[in-house]
């Protein structure tokens, strides 16, 4: 095979923590805790891991696999901002970072390895550096960063999982055991470092199983299922095909596969820069000092990049940010978001990087930001987007998506939510809100079961046995009003630990007001939840109470104590 | 559609005139006129469950107005009022009503994919609601906060825009177009010491300005024992327009 330009690829470290987002949440490696998004597992600790909690899994499943499970929901910003030291330290040893989702970022090596005498000892500082920033305490949680250096990116974030692999004895988290039996020889490994040597990146990438391509954009899982069937197993296998006959067979996705497993970047280098014209900036005249503002400018900022790369028919896939303080201090950063950034994500990483930049104590900015600039580095021809014939995103929806990145730019972003669906015996627990700004809004799956989105049932589906049937009420009470439930003498109604209720309920006290006569009421539903957790263990009784006013409530009582929880208005 | 075949008509009932040599300015006139884009009523008129078309004169939500609900059922008829177009493909957010129950907005047909709720305090209220409305076909509002001027100017842009405005409690300054009242309500299901809350009978009196401002009755269930919209069969509804 010829080398030509196309198939240059940049040295790299890649520095990475499976599962990030356990990590921000401060979880340690020994407890079982998993993050959620949309119902689904998007991170998990080793313990939890052991259980058999994968990304991927309903939260009924996980608690079904792994009971003592602590469940997070899933926030990007504290990803963001607890992986922010991080980056800071790594800035003392190379001066662009590339950042692709907190808990993993890239750097070439080219500068730093010779500053420092090589790429071993390169992979020492990092590894040091970072150790120092997470600070002892942090560190028992976060552990060490697992490194990876080789040419190309792919093949060093491949390194760099691997060593994370050998550092907790499991090989790249959640894959087949039969691959075990593929694991590559280690070149040579560091304390929790990889290092490849120049040139053997094809030799290294040879071993793996061809299911560690999975996880790289671009290609199909359909696609990947369909080399064990040939007899192919390993990317060397892959990389020892023709690649025309791949790309002949597989289109563009197969000529991706290809490039990947013998050691090249996914797309080939692009022979020119992307034109200057490109980027954007955006002078204020007066100093901004709040991140707010400037991320919505930066949205602005953002659509006009984006309008000059599709005047072009590019997309862009890393990102310059360049900020500047009335002070002449400069702070610039590399994002990198596959397969494509949108103006909203653009806005996102820029809140993200000033958000760091003002909280990084010695280095933070003394004044105001003056200027805001973005350089689209890495552009790529659009492939465009085929707008469905029936539903799809609709103008309703760009105006929507537009209004809530608007109010995001005003009033934070959590101050913005969408509901999405837990599951739960109380109505206030049914449905929580996620913040609307880290949440994928087009063709949503709110995931309510079908059976209980239908007006029809009579039982909200899943298996919630003790959930209050419909109609549910329309008012919550954020802070459960105190009452005092009281029968025809005086006393106030008990229910007995065998679930009867003392005496029927006859009047109803609400601060202040006068008493109310109640007309109607059922129950008491017991419930017991939790019971083995003792810091969340629960147990109540809950009472549906007609009052004299005409009103319709959901009462409880725990622990003697009675409070109004909704109301049926 | 109609309007272009009425010009292809006035073309050729001009062409056909022997006496229309060279522009008869009234003729032409004429076909300028027929061929003014129209805009039909029930484009200003968002889509809500048919059952509530006895309470607008124009038989759903029109766009651009504000709503007002208030009595011991006020909150789930303004969501059954909004999953009509929300379930048609509209956008609805929730304004400072952080205590809206959202599990009943779904069982009321309202899908909450497309449903965002905003916490906001009075401070940037108009702001806020500003912003609201040049991106959602539909509001609703908590308590009122706005000032006098504040409210005309949002009303303007909301009128403008063809968002509409449903508001949950006081509507404060805002100029109310349509006011419904729940003047009644009667649950059924729960008994002394037993049953639970099944189904729910309310009527309803719509009053407004200009051509609402007749008053308008209507008896539902809200909802009824299959957790659907139903109308009260026996229901004595005096005065109410059949369309």
């Amino acid at each position: 095979m010829t080398v030509d330009a196309r198939d240059k690829v940049t040295r790299c470290v890649v520095v990475h923590w499976p599962d990030w987002s356990v990590v921000a949440a401060g979880a340690l490696p020994g407890q079982a805790v998993a993050v959620l998004h949309a119902n689904r597992v998007v991170a998990a600790t080793p313990s939890a891991r052991a259980d058999g909690v994968v990304p991927g899994l309903r939260r009924r499943e996980a608690q079904r696999l792994c009971p003592g499970v602590v469940l997070l929901s899933h926030d990007p910003e504290r990803d963001a901002r607890m992986f922010d030291p991080v980056l800071r330290a790594l800035e003392q040893t190379t001066p662009l970072l590339e950042v692709g989702s907190p808990g993993h970022c890239t750097f070439a090596t080219r500068g730093p390895s010779r500053y420092y005498g090589g790429d071993d000892a390169l992979v020492d500082r990092v590894v040091d550096h970072v150790r120092s920033a997470l600070g002892p305490e942090y560190l028992s949680i976060a552990g060490s960063p697992s490194v990876g250096l080789a040419d190309g990116s792919f093949a060093a974030g491949l390194a760099a999982s691997h060593a994370a692999g050998l550092a907790n004895g499991t090989f790249i988290a959640g894959r087949a055991s039969a691959d075990r039996a593929l694991l590559p020889p280690v070149p040579r490994s560091r304390s929790s470092g990889i290092v490849v040597p120049p040139g053997q990146s094809s030799a290294f990438l040879a071993a793996f199983p061809t299911s560690v391509l999975a996880d790289q954009d671009g290609i199909d899982a359909r696609i990947l299922s369909l080399f064990p069937q040939f007899g192919v197993r390993t990317l060397g296998q892959i990389a020892a095909l023709p690649r025309s006959d791949l790309a002949a067979r597989f289109g563009p996705a197969g000529l991706v596969v290809h490039r990947l497993a013998s050691g090249l970047e996914a797309r080939p280098p692009l022979a020119r820069r992307p034109p200057p014209d490109m980027s954007v900036s955006c002078p204020f005249e007066t100093p901004v000092p709040t991140t707010g503002l400037v991320a919505f400018a930066a949205k602005q900022l953002a659509d006009e990049m984006f309008e000059r790369l599709r005047a072009r028919g590019l997309a862009c896939s890393q990102i310059l940010v360049t900020a500047q303080t009335d002070h002449g201090e400069q702070h610039e950063r590399l994002w990198r978001h596959e397969p494509a950034f949108q103006p909203v994500t653009v806005a996102e990483r820029v809140r993200w990087q000033l958000d760091g930049w003002a909280a990084s104590g010695t280095n933070a900015p003394t004044a105001g930001i003056t200027l805001l600039r973005i350089a689209p580095t890495e552009v790529f021809p659009a492939t465009g987007q085929q707008i469905g014939f029936w539903g799809g995103q609709s103008n309703a929806d760009d105006r929507a998506l537009r209004g809530i990145a608007r109010l995001v730019g005003q009033l934070g972003a959590e101050a913005v939510h969408v509901p999405e669906w837990r599951g739960g015996r109380n109505p206030s627990q049914t449905i929580a809100l996620v913040p609307a700004a880290s949440t994928d809004l087009i063709d949503r799956d709110v995931g309510i079961p079908a059976a209980s989105g239908s007006a029809a049932s009579s039982f909200p589906g899943g298996p919630w046995p003790g959930v209050l049937p419909p109609p549910s009420p329309a008012t919550l009470w954020k802070e459960p009003m105190p009452i005092q439930v009281q029968d025809e003498v005086g006393d106030a109604v008990r229910v007995t630990g065998r679930g009867f209720v003392s005496a029927p309920p006859v009047t109803v006290l609400k601060g202040g007001c006068a008493p109310f006569r109640v007309v109607a009421w059922g129950g008491p539903w017991p419930l017991e939840e939790h019971w083995w957790d003792p810091q969340r263990y629960r147990r109540c009784a809950r009472f549906h109470l007609l009052l004299d006013d005409g009103s319709a409530h959901l009462a409880v009582i725990e622990q003697g104590a009675w409070r109004l929880e909704a109301t049926y208005d | 559609m109609c309007s272009l075949g009425l010009v292809a008509m006035a073309v050729v009932v001009a062409l056909a005139e022997p006496t229309v040599q060279r522009g008869d300015a009234a003729l032409l006139a004429r076909a300028v006129q027929l061929s003014r884009p129209v805009t039909l009523a029930g484009d200003h008129v968002l889509p809500t469950h048919p059952i509530f078309a006895p309470l607008f004169p124009w038989g759903g939500l029109q766009r651009g107005t504000v709503v007002a609900g208030s009595g011991l059922a006020a909150r789930s008829l303004l969501l059954a009022l909004a999953a009509g177009p929300v379930a048609a493909g509209a956008w609805v957010a929730v304004l400072g009503v952080p205590s809206l129950g959202l599990l009943t907005a779904s069982e009321l047909g309202l899908p909450l994919a497309r449903l965002v709720s905003v916490d906001v305090d009075a401070a940037h209220g108009a702001a806020a609601l500003g912003a609201a409305v040049d991106a959602f076909d539909a509001i609703i509002l908590g308590p009122a906060f706005l000032r006098g001027s504040e409210a005309r100017r949002i009303q303007a842009r909301a009128r403008e825009r063809g968002t509409v405005l449903l508001a949950a409690g006081d509507p404060g300054m805002l100029e109310v177009d349509t006011s419904l009242t729940v003047t009644s309500v009667q649950w059924h299901g729960l008994h002394d010491g037993h049953g639970r809350l099944r189904a729910r009978q309310v009527s309803i009196s719509a009053t407004g300005r200009r051509a609402a401002a007749r008053v308008r009755r209507l008896a539902l269930w809200l909802p009824d024992n299959d957790g659907r919209l139903s109308l009260v069969e026996d229901a004595v509804v005096p005065l109410r327009a059949t369309s």
